[in-house]
């Protein structure tokens, strides 16, 4: 490269922005941006596609039965569950070792 | 931890969808594409919202990227085309008409103070010339990186660069 080239390069390079770590963090913040919109997008999308599928498929079938038949259980259900949530809570608060 | 082997490891592991590999090419380019960018549009806020466009559109294009080659051209390629995008948009043709008309006024009565400033010689330039001239006086590309860049044949980029060097020379006030 010639003298005055080089010179040409410099005087082209002079006022270069320095590195600014807040243009990074703002062109990752964009990306996590678009990519959270885009996945919210397709779950929304999703689901509301199967929303759709049961409430057109829903009404074809007969649950009749199944609720008869678990109706006598529902008083065992919540036995079991809140024995389930004590556990649970027993073992989440238990006291820390050391 | 920045040469070639390094950045070509970057660029593939980010193309496989690491954003960290990213955020490091990012840190890596950042300086030259938004300093190529000032130089192009002669404006520091439109060029950092370019240059932030041109990092997230190379994010979602990453499986466009080509492995086997380089990602500098690939990157300033993009800033390239987003910078041709937003020229064509009405408001800025009628304020680059506007620029253009007073600079060309100024050049042709130079002003001695206006010597040195190198932005308004830059600005004198047609914007391929000018671009071919900045990847490769100001930010060390090869001939061939830059016609890669702004995808044009390499003897175009040749001539444009000559061309350019002669312009600027010229309007500095240098005997060619």
């Amino acid at each position: 490269m010639s003298e005055r080239n080089e010179q040409m390069a410099a005087m082209l390079a002079a006022n270069a922005p320095g590195r600014d770590l807040a243009f990074e963090i703002a062109v990752m913040a964009k990306i996590e941006q678009r990519r959270f919109l885009r996945e919210l997008t397709r779950n929304l999308l999703l689901a509301a596609g199967a929303a759709l599928l049961l409430a057109f498929i829903m009404p074809q079938f007969d649950f009749s039965f199944w609720a008869n038949a678990l109706s006598g259980l529902a008083g065992n259900a919540v036995v079991m569950v809140t024995l389930l949530l004590a556990a649970f809570a027993a073992w989440y608060f238990r006291p820390v070792e050391g | 931890m920045t040469g070639p082997e390094t950045e070509a490891a970057w660029a593939h592991a980010a193309r496989a969808g690491s954003a960290d590999d990213f955020s490091r090419l990012v840190r890596l380019h950042q300086q030259a594409l938004r300093a190529f960018l000032r130089r192009l549009t002669d404006n520091h806020v439109e060029a950092d919202d370019l240059a932030q466009e041109t990092f997230v559109f190379a994010w979602e294009q990453r499986q466009r990227f080509d492995a086997a080659r380089d990602f500098r051209p690939w990157l300033f390629g993009i800033a390239w085309r987003k910078y041709r995008e937003r020229q064509r948009g009405w408001r800025r043709l009628l304020a680059r008409e506007m620029a253009h008309a007073e600079m060309a006024e100024s050049v042709e009565h130079p002003d001695p103070g206006l010597r040195l400033d190198l932005a308004a010689a830059c600005a004198t330039l047609p914007a391929q010339q000018r671009a071919a001239l900045l990847l490769c006086l100001g930010c060390d590309f090869t001939q061939m990186e830059a016609a890669q860049a702004l995808a044009l044949p390499l003897g175009t980029v040749k001539s444009h660069v000559a061309r350019g060097r002669e312009t600027l020379a010229n309007f500095l006030g240098e005997t060619p």
